[in-house]
């Protein structure tokens, strides 16, 4: 390894982070203040901002700009600004960088800030997918994908409650944004499942995008790489781009102007990305995906209180769980770190909490196929449709939630087993307390709103005095019992290790 | 090892229950039949079901409403006299109301058969039944699925407006509820200005050719042709003046190109827009 960059890190580098001495809040604080966090955590606010932009400007902009166009250009007025913010710093590090880590900056940034989104960009029309499908699977799904992704890399394998948290913030994203509307638009796969399927192909590519960084990162820095991957991601960009330019431009140049807006938060993204990827490693960089959701909640939360509008479709207690178990699992993604940069005390048997997760787990799973709602659709005039039918666990939000809820659980248990830090472990449980808790007021909350064989006519007219759609929750015993043993094994699994008694101590200290 | 094994088995049972669950054919119970409701909406009578059937089958099952005009107080006053005649043996009296009853309503309840039977000497026995008109034009309580009519949704409409067709560049769909429309920028050399290619979802495929009849055939009446291109039955024809287009129903679903060309007279885009619709599905 070059040694113009290296991980501040290192095997205990989490620990070391923390003060020795001073009262547990000040130990706490200072924990959290370290420089080192402290930067990540702006790194990933950055990429977090960039994200919600990009889907934002991009959902605005597809119409009127060519998909090619769009991406290209983007990509391109992002190298402008990475250019004149780090240019001074990346260059001299760009001449003495290694063939191998030009060239995976470069495949990285094809593949995640070219390739990826205009694959996705590519799959939207006006409404199809709507846009909670679309802001489900290119950021939270995009997320899960990078977090399981980094498990393949054994200098960026997360700890496993990484993964659990990573699942809590899919299915909190997944009740939140099946909460906007009433009925919900989020029908993830049920009206353009191959639109949908490529978007996840786009997932792919975009986490494989982020592992060539990831190494890239390790061997020059994140300045070098940031540069060369939106050097190659502008020009396969513009390249791609250059038959319909003329067209655009015959137009007028100002058609182009969303495209520098696109590019501003392409910048903001992919500097703040490449950063928090360098400062914390990929699965911590997810966070940057995971959280897009709630942001653009918020966003649309301060329209309505800031313009006039009619009745507010959003389910707001729901939306609210949801934002609530998304950053429960935020929390527990946050504080799994890298596997090589965390210490490791003693491993502890667990059995019997153990036992109790792995029950809940299969229960959970075994829930995703037991009946969760009753659902009706009514619908038409002089003919009327009327249907009532049974929704399983997979498409509800409990069902999922409950699933989440006992994988954390595992995962809490598996890594206290292993020794990892309390942090780890015991965010994992909370994390898994608020996903059970969260399957009530989401219990009917449905992931399905639109069905092929409902009439299209019916389904088109939900929500208006012509027809209507509703779900009634039922009680699921095999997800209740999935709920009590991960319960259980979060009791037992506290009781065993007593926190209470490690609270102030540094993570060498508890080991001993 | 044992841990990537224990982890390959959970994804795999996952990756049954997700995959497993939505493919297990869904039971759903619809309603089905007829009610009949007058025309201020009153109920008359209604003759509805449920049935459990598969999923794929229950957007064919309907509950059909009938309106029928008010009923007449002064024939049921009539009928009344009828049936308290008829009870009281005054069957002279009986036959003489029906005859006036069925010179005002032929279809009236049981008159017409109460009719008959006085007329043929027949033992003939009151209708005591509370009011209620059977419906002028029986319909079947259980509608017959319409057999090759998707119930359609945008999804699916969107292959009749391709991501590509040669010497265009196709610009977003814009999906409405139960149509889909595309608009194409020509390519250099491209006799046509500008084409849009519209699908859109009809009830029934008679629907769909009357749609085709008011929407294309109306409109572009000039220079007009039929011609079978890739299995449709196609129609072409301008407005005279500066369009073309050319539409086809596939089913339930009408589908209309229209082009404007570069210059000169709109015939000239016949040859142009039979390409495009053999590049259509």
């Amino acid at each position: 390894m070059p040694a113009c960059f290296c991980y501040r890190g290192g095997a205990g580098e989490e620990s070391s982070a923390l003060p020795i001495g001073g009262s547990p809040t000040s130990k706490l604080v200072g924990a959290v203040l370290t420089e080192r966090r402290a930067t990540s955590l702006l790194a990933v606010l950055a990429a977090l901002l960039g994200a919600t932009g990009s889907f934002v400007v991009t959902t605005v902009a597809m119409d009127s700009v060519p998909d090619t166009v769009l991406v290209g250009c983007a990509a391109l007025v992002a190298l402008l600004i990475a250019v004149a913010v780090q240019a001074a710093d990346a260059l001299p590090g760009i001449r003495s960088a290694e063939k191998t880590s030009l060239a995976l900056a470069a495949i990285g940034g094809v593949l995640a800030f070219w390739a990826a989104p205009l694959i996705a960009l590519s799959q939207r029309a006006t409404d199809a997918p709507s846009g909670a499908d679309t802001l489900f699977l290119t950021t939270s799904v995009w997320g899960l994908a990078c977090v399981l992704i980094a498990f393949g890399d054994p200098a960026e394998r997360p700890l496993v409650t990484a993964a659990a948290g990573a699942l809590g913030c899919v299915a909190g994203a997944a009740g939140l944004l099946a909460s906007w509307e009433s009925p919900s638009s989020f029908s993830p796969f049920a009206k353009f499942p191959a639109r949908e399927a490529l978007m996840l192909v786009a997932g792919v590519f975009f986490a494989v995008g982020v592992t060539a960084l990831a190494r890239a990162v390790r061997r020059s820095g994140p300045k070098v790489v940031t540069l060369v991957a939106l050097s190659a991601a502008a020009t396969a960009g513009v390249l791609a781009a250059l038959p319909s330019l003329p067209m655009q431009a015959s137009i007028g140049w100002r058609a182009l102007l969303p495209c520098i807006y696109l590019g501003a938060a392409y910048a903001v993204f992919s500097l703040g990305f490449t950063r928090s990827i360098a400062e914390s490693g990929v699965s911590r960089s997810a966070l940057a995906l995971f959280g897009v959701p709630i942001v653009v909640m918020a966003l649309a939360g301060v329209e309505q209180l800031r313009s006039v509008y009619g009745p507010s479709p959003v389910a707001w207690s729901a939306a609210a769980t949801g934002v609530a178990v998304v950053i429960a699992g935020l929390v527990v993604v946050g504080l799994a770190g890298r596997q090589s940069e965390v210490g490791r005390a003693a491993a502890r048997p667990l059995r019997l909490p153990l036992a109790l997760s792995a029950v809940a787990c299969l229960l959970g799973v075994a829930s995703l196929a037991t009946p969760a709602l009753s659902a009706t659709a009514q619908g038409g005039t002089a003919e009327t449709f009327s249907a009532t039918w049974t929704m399983v666990g997979a498409e509800s939000a409990a069902g999922w939630l409950a699933l989440a809820a006992a994988v954390l659980t595992l995962a809490a248990i598996v890594a206290a087993r292993t020794g990892t830090p309390t942090a780890g472990w015991l965010s994992a449980s909370v994390a898994a307390l608020v996903c059970g808790l969260a399957t009530i007021p989401l219990a009917s909350t449905t992931l399905h709103t639109w069905n092929s064989w409902v009439p299209a006519n019916v389904q088109q007219t939900y929500g208006t005095e012509y027809s209507r759609f509703a779900v009634e929750a039922r009680v699921d015993s095999v997800r209740m019992a999935a709920l009590v043993m991960a319960a259980l094994g979060v009791i037992a699994l506290v009781a065993a290790m007593r926190p209470w008694q490690t609270i102030g101590l540094t993570h060498e200290e508890v080991s001993q | 090892m044992k841990r990537r094994r224990g982890a390959l088995m959970l994804s795999v049972v996952l990756a049954t229950a997700l995959l497993g669950a939505p493919a297990c054919q869904r039971m759903v119970e619809v309603q089905t039949g007829t009610r009949i409701v007058d025309s201020q909406g009153k109920l008359i009578s209604e003759d509805i079901h449920t049935v459990r059937v598969p999923a794929n089958t229950a957007g064919a099952y309907r509950v059909v409403t009938i309106t029928q005009p008010a009923a007449n107080p002064q024939i049921a006053s009539l009928y009344a006299q009828v049936q308290t005649a008829i009870a009281a043996g005054n069957l002279p009296l009986a036959e003489a109301k029906l005859k006036q009853l069925l010179a005002i309503t032929p279809t009236y309840r049981r008159a017409k058969q109460q009719h008959d039977a006085i007329a043929k000497g027949q033992k003939v026995t009151p209708d005591l039944t509370p009011s209620k008109p059977t419906p002028s034009t029986p319909r079947p309580s259980t509608p017959t699925p319409p057999s090759g009519e998707p119930t359609a949704t945008a999804g699916s409409l969107l292959r009749w407006v391709p991501d590509a067709l040669a010497g265009f560049s196709a610009a977003k769909a814009g999906v409405d509820p139960l149509s889909v429309s595309r608009e194409y920028v020509s390519g250099a050399g491209n006799p046509a200005r500008t084409l849009v290619v519209v699908a859109e979802q009809f009830r029934t495929a008679s629907d769909a050719k009357r749609a085709l009849q008011a929407e294309v055939k109306n409109r572009y009446p000039s220079s007009a042709s039929s011609s079978s291109i890739h299995g449709h039955a196609t129609y072409f024809g301008t407005d005279g003046r500066e369009f073309a287009a050319i539409g086809f129903t596939s089913g339930a679903v009408l589908v209309a190109a229209e082009a404007s060309p570069d210059s000169g007279s709109p015939s000239q885009l016949k040859s142009l827009l039979a390409k495009v619709v053999e590049q259509l599905p």
